[in-house]
Formats: structure tokens, sequence, C-alpha cells
């Protein structure tokens, strides 16, 4: 871990000024209990202002919902005890449900804050409902408050605008796309290396997503049209990826079982790879470099009498295609980055996918119900013993379901969150023991703070410590509850701890068991969800090819960060994804061209369409032999074969190739059991 | 014009200041709309200093118009 930095200072003071300066103009309002307030300053402030004032906003806006669903529920059930812990619990599972299928998406912190204001406000005033309002707006007021001191604060003092950030995360995913695809073309980098390095960049181009939303709150030009360029960029970086990968792949297995065509396609891979290196003086996008390879790569297409007679011609051909998609794409990525960087936007915008996250309801449903569960037994644990301070374990354990539901094992983050909440809350009450009795105004209660928040402060912003820094800051401002009394309520803050700590354990205990199954479950629902969406993209469901491409890179990104690249199997299980991603772009190919096609092409290629959505729909692990896909794949190439050789059946052909070696190159990841006389990962001398 | 007095929402009294927040930030919206479109800001070395300082000089402004 690195030293903090005078920005990372910056930021600490900014944030103990805010939280100082918060405090006062609560006093001023008359307000006394101000945890709310300093939790929200913990918990907003970030260092760049976009992403400040969007999880700001989210937060304001996940309180109001909360608060709403709140008044539903008193001016319901306030005469029940028992239907209104039910209906709240009800509640926050259903928030639970929202947030883990919005996943990583940054409006997902709505859904998390209404789950867990509900529990602040609904059981907080259980025992008096008609102190709905009072409590309700203090919250709202308290939250508001904060969101606007820091973020007019972080807006005034050395701001931090989320545009360079972004600029320089689209260029160093260019350049690193560049450098990657011109050894991956020149075949350098095989194996893990490889793989680890695409991880990196699919990871990347993912968090692009993340910070065009928050740059959205913060510079102009990315509202409206802007914001859609950069999804653009996005999506065409996810279609430049996919093509590189097969480019890679598919170049590897020419070369290997049609050593005599490799020849033939080499000089285009070379120039397309001279291109995109960042080394060479070529690759500074030389217009007439560009025009050179694309007249020599038109030069090494094969003939269409060819293609029609060989697989390996069908190959070339397709791979001549990409190379030049490659060029086009990648002059396509520079000209959208420009734009977002000049704050313009293309006179002519393609649509752009909106929703790339796939979603999956079955874990959301999943978490749902176990948080429905532990807040239905806490309850019932709070209620059957009388526990004065059981509010306070409720609110623990509601704000861990509400912000972990969505990870794998929550458990083991509940356990963190324990340990260091535990130091938090000591230092808490040491703080308010030693210190709070010596406090006389503002700017002492400013340095009594400071004992403790401005270290955390400035480890806040790094990316390996800040999440725990934050849980120790929040839990010593909860111990602290400074309020506006003079003299210090030490039983209280005790009381108050120890039903805060107790909280956490049952959060742990809760977490280990209603969701003990891990990440192998969430690797298993992703393998099957690429299946589903394959099935629905050969089903013809309403399925762009962005769409698909974009979900997929989702998925891909969340099996990188499953599986070990080191075992084979799972080694095996990443390459069988990416081929899915090369299988769902034939498809869309196929679909695209079946039109021209003559009724009996059309026909063939319907019945294999429909096989693979058969096959991909069914629920058995393996097809037998895989026979009928096999065979309806054999069928219409022999009827295109047959075929006069136009632009739409080549088309078809090549992309049939291609689908048919994907998938019986990787039988055992798509359910398909061996068939006779093709290669496969377990037969053909191929590296993977 | 806003009376200087509790409004009343349905029977949640708000503070009069409420009314003045809001009606400030419609102002400094439209101001802001204004601004941008007209090229206002590629002038200003710090807008974000420019609206909060606006945003006190008209809150400032409509307060005390009603004392």
């Amino acid at each position: 871990m690195s030293w903090p930095s005078w920005r990372d200072s910056i930021f600490a003071l900014r944030l103990l000024f805010g939280m100082v300066l918060g405090i006062w103009i609560l006093m001023q309002m008359g307000m006394t209990s101000s945890s709310t307030l300093l939790i929200t300053f913990l918990t907003v402030t970030q260092p760049l202002t976009g992403m400040l004032v969007s999880k700001g906003v989210y937060r304001i806006c996940g309180t109001i919902v909360g608060a709403i669903a709140v008044f539903v529920v008193v001016s319901l059930f306030a005469q029940s005890r028992e239907l209104y812990v039910l209906s709240i619990s009800l509640w926050i599972s259903v928030c639970v449900y929202v947030s883990i299928l919005l996943r990583d998406a940054p409006i997902a912190y709505i859904p998390q804050l209404a789950s867990y204001t509900s529990v602040i406000i609904g059981y907080g005033i259980v025992d008096d409902p008609g102190r709905y309002f009072d409590t309700a707006s203090e919250r709202v007021v308290e939250i508001t408050l904060a969101v606007i001191c820091t973020s007019v604060i972080s807006a005034l003092i050395f701001p931090g605008s989320v545009m360079p950030v972004l600029k320089q995360r689209m260029n160093q995913l260019l350049t690193a796309t560049d450098s990657w695809a011109a050894r991956a073309l020149r075949h350098e980098g095989t194996g893990e290396p490889s793989l680890a390095e695409r991880a990196k960049l699919i990871a990347d181009a993912m968090e692009l997503g993340g910070l065009r939303v928050h740059a959205r709150f913060d510079v102009l030009s990315l509202r409206g049209s802007g914001d859609a360029v950069v999804r653009q960029l996005q999506g065409r970086i996810f279609s430049l990826l996919a093509i590189l990968i097969t480019l890679e792949e598919r170049g590897r297995y020419l070369r290997l079982r049609y050593p005599t065509r490799w020849p033939a396609i080499k000089p285009g891979y070379e120039a397309v790879a001279a291109i995109m290196d960042p080394a060479t003086e070529a690759g500074q996008s030389d217009g007439d470099a560009i025009g050179a390879a694309h007249r020599l790569i038109d030069r090494l297409q094969p003939s269409l009498e060819d293609i029609r007679r060989d697989d390996a011609a069908a190959i070339a051909f397709s791979l001549a295609r990409q190379l030049q998609n490659v060029l086009s794409l990648r002059d396509e990525c520079r000209r959208l980055r420009d734009f977002v960087v000049e704050g313009t936007r293309p006179r002519i915008m393609q649509s752009a996918p909106s929703d790339i996250l796939y979603r999956d309801h079955m874990s959301a449903f999943m978490a749902a119900f176990a948080a429905f569960g532990a807040m239905v037994a806490v309850s019932a644990l709070w209620i059957g013993t009388a526990w004065s301070s059981g509010f306070y374990a409720m609110l623990m354990l509601s704000v861990q379901f509400g912000l972990f539901s969505g990870i794998d094992q929550p458990a083991h983050l509940a356990q963190a969150f324990f340990r260091y909440g535990a130091v938090g809350v000591i230092a808490g009450i040491l703080c308010a023991a030693l210190l709070l009795p010596r406090v006389d105004g503002i700017v002492t209660l400013g340095l009594a703070l400071a004992t403790f928040i401005l270290p955390c402060a400035l480890l806040q912003p790094s990316p390996q410590a800040g999440k725990l820094t934050l849980i120790l800051s929040t839990s010593f401002v909860t111990a602290l509850n400074i309020g506006d009394r003079a003299s210090l309520d030490l039983p209280a803050v005790l009381n108050l701890s120890v039903a805060y700590l107790a909280g956490m354990v049952f959060a742990q205990i809760l977490f280990l068991v209603t969701r003990p199954l891990g990440s192998q479950w969430t690797t298993r629902r992703l393998l099957k969800g690429i299946k589903a969406d394959l099935a629905r993209l050969t089903g013809g469901g309403g399925f762009g090819r962005a769409q698909f491409e974009g979900r997929m890179f989702d998925r891909i990104n969340g099996l990188f960060a499953r599986l070990d690249q080191s075992s084979l199997d799972e080694h095996g299980l990443l390459q069988g994804a990416f081929a899915s991603l090369r299988v769902g772009a034939n498809v869309s190919l196929l679909r695209h061209r079946i039109d021209g096609l003559s009724p009996a092409a059309a026909n063939a290629v319907n019945a294999v369409l429909a096989a693979l959505d058969q096959h991909f729909r069914s629920t058995r692990r393996r097809d037998r032999g895989g026979r009928l896909v096999s065979d309806a794949l054999s069928q219409a190439s022999q009827v295109l074969r047959a075929d006069g050789p136009d632009r739409h059946s080549i088309a078809a052909l090549v992309a049939l190739t291609s689908i048919d070696i994907t998938l019986f190159y990787r039988p055992s990841f798509f359910g398909l059991g061996p068939v006779d006389d093709r290669p496969s990962t377990q037969t053909a001398a191929v590296p993977r | 014009m806003i009376p200087l007095r509790e409004l009343d929402l349905a029977g949640v009294f708000l503070s009069p200041m409420v009314a003045y927040l809001l009606a400030t930030t419609v102002f400094i919206g439209m101001m802001r709309l204004i601004l941008r479109y007209s090229g206002a800001y590629r002038w200003i070395w710090h807008p974000a200093l420019f609206d909060v300082s606006l945003f006190v000089i008209v809150l400032t402004a409509l307060v005390v118009s009603k004392i």
C-alpha cells in the first residue's frame, strides 16, 4: 500500500471540514442527533465530484423511497405489530431483490438505501407511529444537508472532475487493446498471459460504464446525447475485443489444422498487427498504411469458388473480413473517443445498447428470501426478549443485508465488518468518554473528530483499504453518537454499541446459514445464463448483437473474477465462454442473411437455428452425441454449397462453418457429445 | 409573492425558508441554462464558485426583501 498523496490529504481535510460545517448547521437548526449526517458524509464523500454527486443524489432518492414505503406500512398496519414487522421485512426483501438485479450499477444504491432507511424510520417508531413525520423528515433533512454540504465543498475546493479520469481510462483502454491485439495477431502471447490480459481489458471496458454514469453528474457535455457517445464507444470496444479474440483463436486453429492455408492469410495478420502496434511508427493511425492494409487483405481473400469447396477457405475468408472489421472498428473507437473528449457528438448516431448487464432473477430471489427470513427471525428475537436497544441490532442487520446481499460470500465481508466495526466502536466509546467532555465549541469538536476520522479519511481513497476504513469510521461515529447534550450518557453509548456489534454477529451467522452457496454456485448460474442467452439468440427472441456482446462480456468478466485460470477445468470454462461469444456472433450473422437466401437454403439454415435453439434450451446436461445439431449443420452446408456463389449464401456458409468448428472444438462445454471425425480440444493437437 | 409564514402542506408545516430555497433553485436553474447556452461559462474562472455565490446572493436578496 502506498502513502497517501496530497490529493488524499485534501480529500481528508475536505471531509472533516464538511462534517464540522454540517454539525454546526444542524445545531443552528435545533436538531440534536447527528450520526446520520456524519455517516452520510463518510459514505458519500468521494475524491471525484461526479461520483460524489451521483452517490449523493441516489442516497437522497433511496431515503425518500424508503420513507414513502414506511408511510404506507404505518398507515396500513400501525395497530398490528406482527403485520407491521412482516411488511417491513417484505419491503426489505423487495429492495434486496431489485438491488441485486441492478448489480454494480451506481443506481443500485437507491434500493440499498431504501431498504435500511425503512428499518431506521419504521422500527424506530414502532412504539409510537405518530412520530413518523418527525423521524422521516429529520432523516431526509440530515441526509440532504450532508449531501449538499459535501457536494458544494467538493465542487469549490480543489474539485476533482471525472472527465480527466474518463479520458485517461479511454486512452489507456484503447492503447492496451492495441498492444494486446498486436501481440495476439502475431501469436506471440499464448495461453494464460494472453487470457489474463484479455480479462484486464474486459474489466476495464466494463468499468467505463460505471464512470460514464458518474461523469453525467459532473460534466455538462456528457448529459443527454454525450452519454450515448460513451455508451456507443463501450459497445464498439466490446465488438473490437470480440473480433480480436476470434482472430486470435481462429487464426491459431487455421495455422495448426490447415498449415497450407495459413501462409496465404498471414500477411494480412501482420499488416494489421503493424498498424495496431503502438511501438511502430505505423501505430499512429496512418491513413495510407490503413488503406494499404485494406487493399492487401482484399487481395488475400480466397475466391468464392474456393469457399464453396473448402472449409479452410471459408475460414480464411471470414478471417480476412474480420481483419478489415478490426481496422474500421479501431478507427471508429478513436473517433468516438475524440467526440467524448471534445464534448461533441457525431452527426449520425447509431443506436447504442442501453442495457448491457445481465440480470439473474434466481440469485436475486434467493438473496431476497434470505433477507426476509433474517429480518423476521431477528425481529422475533427483539420483540420476544423486549430488548430495549434491539433496534440498533436490527439496523445493523438491515444495513448488512441491504449492502452485502449481492456478493457471493457475504459472510466473509460480514466477518470483516465485525472486526473493523468493533475497533471503530471501541474508539468511539473512548472518544466519547475521554474527549467529548472537554469539547466546548465547534472547533474543539472538530479536533476531537479529527483524532480518528482524519487518519481513516486519508486511507479512504485507497482501493485496497478504502472499504475497511469506511467501516472503521462509520462505526466510530455511530458509537460516538454526538448530541447537543451537556453531559455524556455513557451507559446509553455502551448499550448502543453492544446492540450494534450484536447486529453484526447476527448478520454474519445468518449469512452463513442462508447464503452458504459461495462462488461456485454463481459460476454455474453464469454458465447457465450463457446458454440461455444463446438459446434466446437462436430462437430470435429480439436480442441485438451489441446487447448480446455486452451481456456476454459482463458474464465473462464475472467468470474471470471467480474462476482460477491455472486450473485446467476452469480454464476450459473461460475459453468456452469466449467460444459462446463467437457462436452468438455467427448466429446473428445467419439471422441477418437468411432473407437473401434461396428458399431451400433458408429452410436448411432455419433448421440449424431450430436445432441449436432446442439444444441450448434443453435442461439436460448432455445431448446424445450432438447428432441433431451436427446433422443440421452439415445438411445446411451442403445446400448452401450447391447454391450459386452469391454474397448471402457465401456469408451464411462461412457463418455455418464457424459455428460448426466452434461448437465441436469444445463439445464438453456446449454439452455436445463427441462426434466422429471432428477435432476437439481432446483430440486435436492445438494448444489451449 | 411568497409570504413570510409557515407553509401548510396537507397538515405538515414547513419553514418559509423551504419556499425561498425552492424559488432560488428554480431561478438559478434558469440562469444556469441561459449562461450555459450563451457560452458565458467559458469566461468564468471557477463555475462552481460562481454558481454558489449567485445562489447566496439571490437567496439573500429574496429573504431581505421580505423582512
